[in-house]
């Protein structure tokens, strides 16, 4: 294959200069005449039955133009009262019942948002309290408080086709996987290790919170500009809600202020539509901070390892995980089966039980995570692995070379494993902290330590990319792509491969905005899936193109179609760059006229084959997958318990680097994601409502908590359908920061954290148990 | 939210004549200085007044002014000026390095001196609105709650710990505060100021409805004399101290000669440490009585089901910042 010209290159980002100099379009700044806004009553209950609403008030009010509840939604004619991906147990507004602090009750349409707030402060709503359940674990028993009584799937999503209506409990999703004999190889170990890790829900904190616009145009089309990573599922969700065909809808999405699966699905778009639709006017909704923390949230997870080993090699593991997926499902179950599958690691390990659980509680609904559940189950197996090598004293990159798999061995899902760079990531981040050097120094009061953690998450298949790519008779081209541009440089990738494809240049390339009456259907922009799924369909339908003007050419040159060149905006035959023709002569040869177009489009669908139910296995449970590891130096302060990360490196196999600078900023800005859930971050409850749901006591790094040595690696291990070789990257450097960080902290204390965040006051009580100190200061119990 | 009137006075007796006028007619009033934290406490409903009372037009408020009697300071001045002003940083250390360590760079350019001393507390259930004791109500829900970031001395009824750095600082210089009402002024030692909620629960400092804290008088610095601000922050910027300490210690020949010595986030208001002054006083300053220093400092204090972690880090930062300032 010849070299690529513009892939593997760090080009600059479609984006930057408009970004930085802040011209770039987003849903908060787009100004319609007559354009009203929204504010929602939200339930003071984690729950609770509704026994009535007083609204008159409120719709008395002056510049108040319509307060609607979830009881005259679900007596609305042709409307779905209920939404949702994986099951449709989400009212648009409360109906009956509310299920956690913050659900949504009644909505206020007014014309600014000050008012229909103050108007909401009219409404007066009966309650009649109802028994809660809060916790993962005793929701998950049986005889625990029902947040749901029915499941209805939703039907979708051919990768969670197999949902179906289970008996009644909490738990709303249960993945299982058996390979070989657990229970044997518990009976005939030398030793076990029982461990359970535990990771709280936590707020992905877009810079931009949700935001959705909708307004009916002169066709009285349902026109919605919305914050959203799923513009195609938008308007599948629209369309069953409204009971609308697909073509009335028309979902745009200009540049999002960050997603981190925070803006996957439905999520304000069915509740504005409505809005827009009974007052006839734009409506436009934006959510408070305060609101997005009760809107969507990461899972909480509890996770707890059992490990056979023998001979100094794991010969068996269950793993039993309990995912908090609060009072809605929304994909919760997704995330269980895709992480389900991962729990006992990239490891060969012959006997493998594996229970993993999607649980309602009365919480906020927790859905997409940068990670899809994966840091989750990281974070348990990779503590384990420490916590098992430092047991047996063996070097613990060695006992994670020694048990990681190789190109073509299977995994516990009996799929055989391709484009695994994991020992290469794992080699890579053990050079680079200098593993085998010397121990970091002490001194008297601050120690160090170093940690290493490595681990893989699996793309989302079956999913399903289309693209359309259109040359125009000049040789620029543009992309018409559903995948949305939201930090993660799609726009610049595309424009990559587009570019390389057809031999123009970079800048010739224009990103059509998502727009589902122009770009086609695109399955989601989450799960480091767009590079590879979009980037095929884009590649695919670029060649479409460069096949007609191959053909065009090969006339005019009397050339053979194999030995044409197409690059530099020239098609030529190999060699002979100056005798070829410009894109415009092609197109003049073709059509006799300027102004032309020439059309390509490709769909990507990958197949899986799905996961027995009862085993979980499958010859191809996915597409491809991403190894990572991470490499942590800290220093603890043994008197303040404060954790500081000196050296950080983030390592992923991320496939042929379409866009190496963008590969390293996504580990980088991922790593940085994680390193608040390891430290920092956790949604504090009390008795369902949140406490501390503010940016000032919900605290994410700030750019002073970054290690001072900070860096990534890339480890280039190609796919062979991947584009130009190309795999995903988005989630990659979340992976295995926390246990990385953990690791390094018992290296250096002798501590084991195993409840995330590892906040100072774990420090210093693990520290009290291990060495209790006479002298000391008393610690009360 | 709920409407109310904004004024702008233009003078110090405007400002409490208007305060007086509305308190007598009946309204609930609140002041504005640098309104970073107010208007947040306005938009949540923490607080619902009918006259705002803007102080931002009244000059006579603002700079900082060395005197034959040491150093006055407007109540309008911001934590970003006392960080930076050469002479505090110099002679009043304490006082930049803790007007430096609150919030961020944007909070700090808005923020008084005046309102980060009266801030009302953090503490998560009162901001959140609970009927707890600082929102009127008959509890405190921390006592059995979320209480890591909550006292260990000082406590009850109410667990709350008083924000503030600069107050502290301003306790460990000494500083007396000039207290404007309508009908009479009165200059309150900083160290006399705040009060504890067994004293009355609703408030933490003496100040009136009717009253502005107006300026601050720092006295001269004696020869000798070395000050310094130590927070402990569960991440590095932005949030408020777990711990801090702060310290002011003259030292001559090797033997602490004075000692103000006072905690914040540990207490509902900043802890005065008198007896670990007394210690420190007319000794020679060494690691061991650093060590006696810091097991002093927690002498008394008890924790909740969560918050004992504190007690061992207050003893350290104690004993760490003796000896830091001592070498």
């Amino acid at each position: 294959m010849s070299k690529t010209k513009i892939v593997g290159q760090s080009v600059h980002r479609k984006d930057a200069a408009r970004k930085v100099t802040g011209r770039i379009l987003h849903v908060g700044n787009i100004e319609m005449p007559g354009l009203l806004q929204v504010a929602v009553l939200r339930s003071p209950y984690p729950h609770a039955r509704i026994i009535g609403i007083q609204k008159s008030r409120a719709e008395a009010m002056e510049g108040v133009v319509l307060v609607l509840t979830g009881a005259e939604i679900a007596a609305m004619p042709d409307v779905d009262p209920y939404f949702g991906p994986a099951f449709k147990d989400q009212p648009i507004l409360a109906i009956d019942r509310v299920l956690h602090v913050g659900d949504p009750v009644v909505a206020v349409v007014a014309v600014d948002r000050r008012r229909a707030e103050d108007a909401l402060e009219l409404i007066e709503v009966d309650y009649e309290p109802l028994p809660v359940v809060l916790d993962v674990l005793e929701a998950a028993k049986s005889g625990s408080p029902l947040v749901h009584q029915e499941f209805k799937p939703a039907g979708v999503f051919a990768d969670l086709d197999h949902m179906e209506a289970g008996e009644k409990s909490n738990v709303c999703y249960h993945f299982k996987l058996r390979t070989g004999d657990v229970e044997a190889a518990f009976r005939e170990a030398d030793r076990i290790f029982e461990d359970t890790f535990t990771s709280p829900p936590a707020q992905h904190m877009p810079m931009e919170p949700h935001v959705t616009l909708v307004y009916l145009d002169e066709d009285e089309k349902v026109n919605v500009w919305t914050a959203t990573q799923s513009p195609s599922f938008v308007r599948t969700q629209l369309s069953t809600t409204l009971g609308l065909p697909m073509n009335r809808i028309r979902v745009r999405v200009p540049y999002l202020g960050g997603g981190y699966g925070a803006k996957l699905y439905g999520k304000l778009e069915p509740l504005v539509a409505l809005l827009a639709l009974e007052t006839r006017r734009p409506v436009r909704y934006a959510l408070s901070r305060e609101e997005e923390f009760q809107t969507i949230t990461k899972h909480g997870a509890v996770a707890r390892l059992k490990t056979a080993v023998k001979d100094g090699v794991i010969t068996g593991r269950r793993c039993e995980v309990f995912f908090d997926t609060g009072a809605y499902a929304d994909i919760g179950p997704r995330i269980v089966h895709k992480s389900g599958y991962t729990s006992a690691g990239p490891y060969r390990i012959p006997n493998v039980r594996i229970d993993s659980f999607c649980v309602y509680t009365n919480k906020p609904p927790a859905g997409a995570f940068r990670g899809f559940g994966v840091p989750q189950v990281i974070w348990a197996y990779e503590s384990q692995m420490d916590i098992i090598s430092r047991e047996l004293d063996i070097d613990p990159v060695q006992f994670r070379m020694h048990h990681a798999l190789e190109e073509g061995e299977p995994f516990a899902t009996g799929t055989p494993v391709h484009s695994f760079g994991l020992k290469e990531s794992l080699e890579q981040a053990a050079e680079a902290i200098e593993w085998s050097g010397p121990r970091p120094q002490n001194n008297a009061t601050k120690v160090r330590g170093k940690g290493i953690a490595s681990g893989v998450k699996a793309v989302l298949t079956p999913s399903i990319s289309g693209a359309v790519v259109m040359m125009n008779s000049d040789g620029s081209v543009n992309v018409l792509s559903s995948t949305v541009e939201m930090g993660q440089g799609s726009d610049t990738v595309l424009a990559q491969i587009a570019a390389e494809e057809l031999g123009v240049c970079f800048d010739q390339v224009h990103l059509v905005q998502p727009d589902t009456d122009v770009t086609p259907y695109d399955t989601i922009t989450a799960g480091s899936r767009s590079t590879y799924h979009m980037g095929n369909a884009v590649r695919m339908a670029s060649m479409k193109i460069k096949a007609q003007l191959f053909g065009v050419a090969a006339r005019a040159l009397e050339a053979n179609l194999e030995d044409l060149v197409a690059r530099d905006g020239r098609i030529f035959v190999s060699g002979s760059q100056e005798s070829g023709m410009s894109m415009r002569d092609v197109f003049l040869a073709k059509f006799g006229s300027l102004g032309t177009t020439i059309i390509g489009e490709a769909i990507f669908e990958p197949r899986a084959i799905p996961t027995d139910p009862e085993t979980g296995r499958s010859e191809k449970c996915t597409e491809y997958w991403f190894p990572s590891a991470s490499a942590a130096e800290v220093e603890v302060d043994l008197e303040t318990g404060q954790v500081k990360v000196v050296k950080f490196l983030s390592v992923g196999d991320t496939g042929t680097a379409i866009n190496p600078r963008h590969c390293h900023q996504q580990l980088l800005g991922a790593a940085i994601t994680q390193l608040g859930m390891t430290l920092f971050e956790e949604m504090v409850f009390e008795e369902g409502q949140l406490l501390n749901g503010s940016l000032l006591d919900y605290q994410i790094p700030s750019v002073k908590d970054l290690p001072e040595h900070f860096e990534s690696i890339l480890v280039e291990v190609p796919h062979e359908t991947g584009p130009f070789g190309a795999k995903g990257v988005g989630e990659t450097g979340t992976l295995t920061v926390s246990p990385a960080i953990a690791n390094a902290i018992e290296d250096a204390t002798g501590v084991r954290i195993r409840d995330l965040p590892i906040t100072p006051e774990k420090i210093l009580r693990g520290l009290a148990e291990k060495d209790p100190k006479p002298g000391r200061a008393e610690v009360p119990q | 939210m709920k409407s109310f009137s904004n004024v702008n006075p233009k003078t110090l007796q405007e400002t409490v004549f208007l305060l007086k006028e509305a308190l007598q007619g009946g309204e609930s009033v609140a002041v504005a200085g640098g309104g970073s934290d107010l208007l947040g406490m306005i938009k949540e409903e923490r607080v619902a007044p009918d006259v705002l009372v803007n102080l931002k037009n009244l000059e006579s408020l603002r700079g900082i002014e060395e005197s034959t009697d040491g150093v006055r300071i407007g109540g309008l001045v911001t934590m970003d000026e006392l960080s930076r002003h050469p002479l505090i940083r110099s002679r009043y250390t304490v006082l930049a390095e803790a007007a430096g360590s609150v919030a961020t760079p944007q909070i700090r350019n808005v923020g008084t001196v005046a309102g980060n001393v009266c801030q009302r507390p953090w503490c998560w259930y009162y901001r959140e609105g609970f009927p707890c004791f600082k929102n009127g109500g008959d509890r405190c829900f921390s006592i059995v709650g979320e209480n890591q970031f909550n006292a260990i001395l000082g406590g009850g009824p109410s667990f709350i710990v008083h924000p503030s750095d600069t107050a502290p600082a301003l306790m460990a210089l000494e500083a007396r505060f000039r207290i404007v009402g309508p009908d009479q002024e009165r200059w309150v030692p900083a160290l006399e100021f705040f009060i504890l909620p067994e004293e009355d629960v609703s408030r933490e400092n003496v100040l009136g409805q009717d009253e502005i804290l107006a300026e601050i008088q720092l006295p001269q610095v004696e020869a000798g004399t070395q000050s310094t601000y130590e927070k402990v922050m569960d991440r590095e910027a932005w949030t408020h101290a777990v711990v801090s300490v702060a310290m002011s210690l003259q030292i001559r020949g090797g033997i602490c000669r004075k000692a103000r010595v006072v905690l914040g986030g540990v207490a509902p208001i900043p802890w005065h440490l008198p007896g670990v002054e007394q210690m420190l006083e007319g000794n020679r300053v060494a690691a061991e009585l650093a060590g006696r220093a810091g097991k002093a400092a927690v002498a008394g204090a008890g924790g909740l089901s969560n918050n004992a972690y504190k007690i061992p880090l207050t003893e350290a930062l104690v004993r760490r910042t003796v000896l830091s300032l001592g070498a």
